[in-house]
């Protein structure tokens, strides 16, 4: 069943200092199957999270429409739960009542919250660390936060937007190994941004490289389904080659300011 | 640890120091203006003797020091506990929501523009000679400060973690109460704060009209006419006192433990 579908979406930032507009996203259509784990990669600033937020309710398309199993989207919801590249948990609440936050508002009963905020804590690989403060917990700690909050909410989809990025290999590599394992027990369908080639090979069972509009989507990559990989492999290796090559090639989008400036198009 | 104690015993030097300034100053213009105009300028030393002498329950136009004390301190407090409430909640309203603060802030801004003692005409019309017009005052004074402060609060609070509470599905009072107020703490405490500093300043001019002749403000005021300094200065030297204790024991700890207990200190 098709979970995502972008049909024919534009959209355009405008620069009010410049007065000029800025063609982020032109004519973008994309169909992401249900339990599909894709990757978006390119360059920074070609409309990789645009496509993101859009999927997200945050931004609304110019033209086209996005539909989430079957029905257009209205706003950020639940359903489509975000992990955004900083943690974003709230400084001034627990790690635990973070977590706790969006079942208070789907008003589950106490008893039942607690549950749930111990066992996704458990999940991600930080039980009992539910009363410490987000400023309390390293990085890669806190993106686990952030992951467990989106889970708790149980969405039929998780939007991840460069969330390891901020972090060190490392942490990162032991992060993506993490959440492989987390989705393998309950697949959901992924929209994953990133701008690191191995990470998207390491990931997704599909890549798309998205370039500078007007011709945004410019390739897509299958891979094969098999999990774990190895980040060594020899096939790995010559994919992640491939398409280092081909973001080589692309020319560099959108100047960072602008981009940031978009984003702030709200719904 | 030693060097925590050091820093401590500097810390009390300061203050000491600081308090030191004050006398001196007090004591050199005391003199000064004694021996030039002839006039009996109240000194600290005099202070302090008629402060413990009205402290030891003498009456001063015709209560004690206590109750002049307590009045001002119960006006002080209606008046900012109105202004608070109200200016909190509107800043926060019109902070989320820009036409609201495009179409009032100006408004605000003009408030905060007016001296205290401009009011006392608007308050005589308002609501006659009374405690409503002092209470008014003060309210006023503390309005503009609290909702500027909420406001430019609510505009700083990073667009991410509003993006994060509407995707996490929280329902208006949750997002008001849980979102914006924290996110805007750090500045609506000092919102609080200049708040409350304007409004106890403008209780000497708000109860010149005050028809109960109680406070301390009145005390300093009929200072005119009873020529009774010292018992004027004494009354100062409490406003004093009050606002700097609410500023340091209030204000001070509680801006400290929002700023470490957020971690906001880290990322500054």
């Amino acid at each position: 069943m098709t979970a995502i579908s972008y049909q024919q979406v534009s959209k355009a930032f405008v620069n009010h200092q410049q007065g000029s507009v800025v063609q982020a996203l032109s004519n973008i259509s994309l169909d992401i199957a249900e339990n599909e784990f894709v990757c978006l990669l390119g360059p920074s600033g070609c409309g990789k999270s645009t496509l993101l937020n859009l999927l997200a309710g945050f931004l609304k398309p110019d033209t086209g429409t996005i539909d989430f199993f079957g029905q257009p989207i209205s706003g950020p919801s639940p359903d489509r739960g975000v992990v955004f590249q900083e943690a974003t948990l709230f400084p001034w609440f627990t790690a635990a009542k973070n977590i706790d936050l969006g079942l208070e508002a789907k008003k589950l009963p106490t008893a039942e919250r607690q549950r749930i905020v111990e066992e996704i804590l458990a999940l991600v690989g930080l039980p009992g660390k539910g009363h410490h403060y987000p400023h309390e917990l390293s990085g890669g700690m806190r993106q686990r936060v952030a992951l467990a909050r989106v889970l708790a909410l149980g969405p039929r989809a998780l939007l991840m937007d460069e969330p390891f990025s901020a972090l060190d290999n490392n942490t990162r590599e032991r992060l993506q190994d993490e959440l492989l394992r987390i989705w393998s027990m309950d697949k959901k369908t992924v929209l994953f941004v990133t701008h690191n080639v191995e990470e998207a090979v390491y990931l997704a069972d599909r890549i798309v490289v998205i370039g500078p509009s007007p011709e945004s989507i410019r390739t897509e990559i299958k891979l094969d389904g098999t999990r774990p990989r190895s980040r060594t492999d020899e096939s790995i290796r010559r994919t992640s080659e491939q398409l280092r090559q081909l973001l080589m090639d692309l020319p560099c989008c959108l100047a960072p300011a602008l981009h940031q400036k978009g984003q702030n198009d709200e719904h | 640890m030693i060097k925590s104690s050091l820093r401590k015993h500097s810390e009390l030097i300061y203050v000491f120091a600081a308090a030191f300034l004050v006398l001196i100053l007090w004591f050199f213009v005391a003199s000064v203006v004694t021996w030039l105009r002839d006039v009996p300028f109240p000194t600290p030393l005099s202070t302090l003797r008629r402060l413990f002498i009205l402290l030891n329950g003498e009456l001063l136009l015709e209560h004690s020091l206590y109750l002049h004390t307590f009045n001002s301190l119960l006006r002080w407090l209606i008046g900012f506990v109105i202004a608070s409430f109200s200016g909190l909640i509107f800043g926060l309203v019109a902070g989320w929501w820009k036409p609201l603060a495009r179409i009032s802030m100006p408004t605000v801004h003009v408030l905060q523009m007016i001296p205290g003692l401009a009011w006392i005409p608007v308050a005589l019309l308002l609501f006659g000679v009374g405690e409503a017009s002092t209470v008014f005052m003060i309210t006023m004074t503390a309005f503009a400060p609290v909702v500027i402060n909420v406001v430019a609060g609510v505009r700083q609070i990073d667009e991410t973690y509003i993006r994060a509470a509407r995707m996490l599905g929280l329902n208006r009072y949750m997002f008001f109460s849980m979102v914006l107020l924290p996110g805007a703490l750090p500045q609506i405490l000092s919102g609080l704060r200049i708040g409350l500093g304007n409004g106890w300043r403008v209780l000497v001019a708000a109860e010149m009209i005050v028809g109960s002749g109680s406070g301390l403000g009145y005390a300093i005021i009929q200072s005119r006419w009873t020529l009774d300094f010292t018992s004027a200065f004494s009354c100062l030297v409490i406003i004093c006192l009050i606002g700097l204790a609410v500023e340091r024991l209030i204000f001070l700890p509680l801006e400290r433990r929002t700023i470490e207990v957020w971690g906001l200190q880290r990322e500054q």
